[in-house]
């Protein structure tokens, strides 16, 4: 009986399997140089790294922060952030911790570099998860590297607010910015082996998942006097906070004053996986749309989606179970990229953004312009990055009015030529609920002109974002200005362009009558397939066309300054259909972004004057069909440190 | 005000199944149909099912009548009888409610101790309400009891109680209450039971297994102390997909006029998401038949 049924369920079980599909990996072309000339940042520094424990020292559940403590600390009052969904949840749980919401401990763990400092700070937090398996070990990895490097680093024990409650993000943030007062304490302490060896000037929040959330809570926290949910709730922190480094985060569980958590002059660096099997979309990306720079201020914003990558990979204790221990029997945990190099690529993004942030290291910032130039130091698989520096300035963003010939400055004005689709809207999501937040422009082009004729193109369709004198002088445009925006392909491709009318052509009779003249019948229109094909896979091929106030112009292929990819499908999901069910699409629409310098124009055509640019123009010559996603088009004054001297 | 009951058009082959047998003589009869386990899931687990869930359930504790909803069509076959049973379970505003009919069919000389009592069929129309309070399902039952096709019947009556404590699921109920009637002349005496039981949830075990088991303690009219047990093991290797294997034990009190059953009872289900196909055996005891039960459930 067995022999018959086991084959049969066997059978049955593996047709409802999601068969394995990972697209082709371009990583042996986009990833073949390293044109850096700085060490690669994962590598160990030159510190010597000790490590040591600090925290309550009666802690009922962790033996660590109980017994091991060199430093403790006092319990916080966290009563007015943090709550349980019900009072029998709020009595098991103190019953298990040993302690409510008003009394929760500052503990971490710590790796520091030795030597005589001071050395700025980095606090990792994680995020939601099982709250009897301790996640704050799983940053380990990290914790060891950064202190080599000569950061502070520790990771910080939130365990307390993690499993059944929900909206606590808030109180995780909050709790964070109370770590940085206890290390306040540390460093003003004579008796502390950290007395003045702490930079409260140089500090970074590293949060995963929800504690991705959590930071960027953390750093609004920080400017402000009152909590803007209670404002008898005092705050008194204003710390150094530098830098931002969201994992995988979620965002706008917690809202301040019921608003989207608003982060200005902090550098922010968020990644994600494609294959995250807890928070389905890049959500990290809407806080990355709400970190603004004001005039004057440093700093830059970046974003790495990377194909392959899961949630948990990214803290060693959480691993390929992004849905809990049985993970495997919903999760298609087939396509994962080796944990290894998953978390080898967060020791190179995220070493590379403290040097640069906190240590302010210039040689890392071509890292996050252009993640090509580091492709021998990166696992090989595909990534999608996001770039914007604090100096730039948006001509559109798409955020301004629904005019879709004006720009986001005045003065700057925008037109279109044989484009099939030009509207625009909100990013979407991979999810079905949600969106970034922020618009974009969705341009679709077809070169063909319809009709039996297939070899027949008209002129290729273009997009033009043009400024005038008065913004150009003010944002000093010159050969070290750069072209920014962020653009990804569609799957989208409209059908072949209609035949221009022919208007001078009037019959005698048509004139007389005034009506329109007589057209013959047009050829019928090969029926589309629509069937994919092997060339609906490649990237998109357009060229960025400038022109200056005299007319001169020159064109490079966008192709020089990053791929664009054709949306990458995802599949998370083990049972057949249950992606497509699940979620609004199979691919998240992630804009990759470009820096192009006016200079490599003015190499193009040496009578280009990149001080008189009077338009941007998109130029639709490479692919015959296909449709865009645009946004954050602008102009950026960026260092020469942000473009890497090409190695010999 | 929501209904949600779902599939009763699964009342009509068992409607079908319906046949006519003659009424028996004896003194104060025992009712079978109310004596077996109803369903192909309960069986599998021994019988222990006052804290099961599921259609069902409307069968074993009124309480869990709300717990699951969903329908289900039972055949079991014993020696040369069949018993039929149908259950729907859904909710109306804060009540769970649900609703039952059991008919047996044909002969069952084979399976009796005494080999005397011939009943010739009997239905049984059940309806269940439950309601949380306080934390715990309150339920009650009320059975129509027709012991013997060709005669009358008699109404019972059921009431339990579930909650959740620490994880497991605690059940109790007390079944057939109300008087004893005549059918024929004959004195059909309810088969009155006080149930106690205690289920645990599928523990995993590993990735793609989880175990469950599930005890109960029940006393019999008479007196008799029956204890019964049983246990499942799922194979989850996708989502929704899922094999279980259960086996159940039970203590049988010999007695005149109670059937010849097996202390062992095995049992199966194959589940894809809302639809499952269970199965239950009994291995034949001396002098008696194998029986067969089979469960398309819908949840």
């Amino acid at each position: 009986m067995t022999r018959r049924i086991a084959p049969i369920f066997l059978l049955f079980s593996s047709a409802c399997i999601q068969p394995l599909r990972l697209a082709r990996d371009d990583s042996p072309t986009v990833l073949s140089q390293t044109l850096l000339g700085a060490a690669n940042p994962a590598e160990r520094g030159s510190f010597t790294v000790a490590t040591m424990y600090y925290g309550s020292g009666k802690d009922k559940q962790r033996a660590i922060y109980r017994d091991s403590v060199t430093l403790k600390t006092k319990p916080v009052d966290g009563a007015k952030l943090a709550s349980a969904p019900s009072p029998d949840l709020g009595k098991s749980r103190k019953k298990y911790w040993g302690f409510g919401f008003d009394s929760m401990p500052l503990n971490g763990r710590v790796w520091y570099p030795v030597g005589p400092g001071p050395f700025p700070i980095v606090l990792i937090v994680h995020g939601n998860h099982e709250m009897e398996k301790f996640s704050d070990p799983g940053y380990a990895y990290l914790g060891d590297l950064f202190a080599s490097r000569g950061f502070i680093t520790a990771s910080v024990d939130e365990n307390f607010l993690n499993g059944n409650i929900r909206g606590e993000n808030d109180a995780r943030g909050w709790v964070l910015l109370q770590h940085l007062r206890a290390w306040r304490g540390f460093n003003d302490s004579t008796t502390s082996p950290f007395y003045h060896k702490v930079d409260l000037t140089r500090v970074t929040l590293m949060g995963h998942s929800r504690g991705g959330e959590a930071v960027a809570v953390a750093a609004a926290f920080n400017t402000l006097q009152y909590y803007p949910d209670d404002a008898n709730v005092k705050f008194d922190f204003h710390f150094g906070i530098r830098s931002i480094v969201a994992i995988a985060p979620v965002d706008g569980q917690y809202q301040p004053a019921s608003r989207p958590t608003p982060l200005e002059n902090i550098s922010y660096l968020v990644i994600h996986g494609s294959h995250d099997g807890d928070v389905s979309s890049f959500s990290g990306l809407r806080q990355f749309e709400r970190v603004t720079f004001a005039a004057g201020k440093s700093g830059f914003k970046a974003a790495v989606w990377m194909y392959r990558a899961n949630h948990g990979q990214w803290n060693t204790v959480w691993g390929s179970t992004d849905n809990g221990p049985q993970s495997a029997r919903n999760l298609d945990l087939r396509g994962l990229i080796p944990p290894e190099d998953q978390r080898q690529m967060a020791r190179v993004f995220l070493s590379a953004f403290l040097e640069s942030t906190l240590h302010d290291r210039t040689e890392y910032l071509p890292v996050f312009r252009d993640h090509r130039v580091i492709g021998g130091w990166l696992p090989k698989t595909m990534y999608i990055t996001r770039f914007q520096d604090a100096g730039f300035h948006a001509l559109a963003d798409y955020q301004e009015d629904v005019d879709v010939t004006t720009g986001s400055a005045p003065g700057v004005t925008i037109s279109a030529d044989s484009l099939a689709t030009w509207k625009e809207a909100v990013e979407p999501l991979r999810s079905k609920i949600g969106n970034i937040g922020h618009n974009a422009v969705w341009l679709g082009w077809n070169n063909r002109i319809a009709g039996k004729d297939t070899t027949k193109y008209g002129n290729p369709a273009s997009y033009t974002i043009a400024l005038n004198d008065s913004l150009r002088n003010a944002w000093r445009v010159g050969p070290a200005t750069a072209v920014e925006f962020s653009l990804a392909p569609t799957a989208a491709k409209p059908p072949a362009r209609a035949v221009a009318k022919d208007t001078t052509k009037k019959t005698a009779a048509d004139s007389a009558k005034g009506k329109a003249p007589h057209k013959p019948p047009e050829p019928k229109e090969p029926k589309p397939n629509n069937k994919p094909t092997a060339a609906d896979s490649l990237p998109v091929e357009l060229s960025i066309e400038v022109a200056d106030a005299d007319g001169i112009t020159a064109r490079l292929p966008l192709a020089r300054y990053g791929v664009a990819r054709k949306p990458l499908e995802v599949t998370v999901l083990k049972r057949r259909g249950e992606d497509q069910s699940s979620f609004g699409s199979l691919s998240e629409l992630i804009p990759q972004s470009y820096v192009l310098p006016l200079g490599d124009f003015k190499n193009a055509n040496p009578q280009f004057n990149p001080a008189r640019l009077a338009s941007v123009r998109w130029v639709f010559d490479g692919t015959r069909a296909g449709t865009v996603m645009l946004t954050d088009v602008g102009l950026s004054n960026l260092t020469a440190a942000f473009f890497p001297p090409v190695r010999p | 005000m929501k209904i949600s009951t779902r599939s009763p058009w699964l009342l009509a082959p068992l409607l079908g199944a319906w046949s006519q047998h003659a009424a028996a003589q004896c003194g104060p009869c025992g009712i079978p149909i109310l004596e077996l386990t109803a369903g192909a899931r309960p069986l599998g687990l021994g019988g222990a099912y006052v804290t099961g869930n599921g259609p069902n359930a409307v069968f074993h504790n009124p309480a869990q009548a709300g717990s699951v909803h969903g329908s289900i069509a039972n055949v079991e076959r014993i020696g040369d009888a069949t018993l039929g049973a149908f259950a729907t379970t859904g909710s109306v505003g804060p009540f769970g409610v649900g609703a039952g009919v059991r008919i047996l069919a044909g002969g069952l000389t084979g399976p009796f101790e005494d080999s005397t009592h011939l009943p010739g069929g009997a239905f049984v129309a059940t309806a269940a309400m439950a309601r949380m309070v306080g934390g715990a399902w309150i339920g009650g039952s009320a059975s129509y009891v027709t012991p013997e096709l060709a005669g009358g019947g008699g109404a019972a009556f059921d009431v339990g109680a579930a909650a959740r404590w620490f994880g497991l699921l605690i059940g109790v109920s007390v079944q057939n209450l109300g008087r004893d009637f005549k059918v024929g002349g004959n004195t059909q005496e309810l088969p009155r039971r006080v149930a106690v039981g205690i289920s645990s949830p599928g523990a995993p075990i590993g990735t793609y297994f989880d175990l469950s088991a599930s005890v109960e303690v029940s006393r019999e009219r008479g007196g008799a102390v029956i204890p019964k047990g049983g246990v499942e093991l799922s194979y989850e290797p996708v989502s929704g997909w899922t094999l279980t294997a259960r086996a159940g034990v039970r203590r049988i009190v010999a007695r005149a006029g109670q059937f010849r059953q097996s202390s062992v009872t095995f049992g199966g289900s194959f589940e894809l998401d809302r639809v499952a196909i269970d199965y239950a055996f009994l291995p034949a005891v001396s002098g008696g038949s194998p029986a067969h039960s089979f469960a398309l459930r819908i949840q």
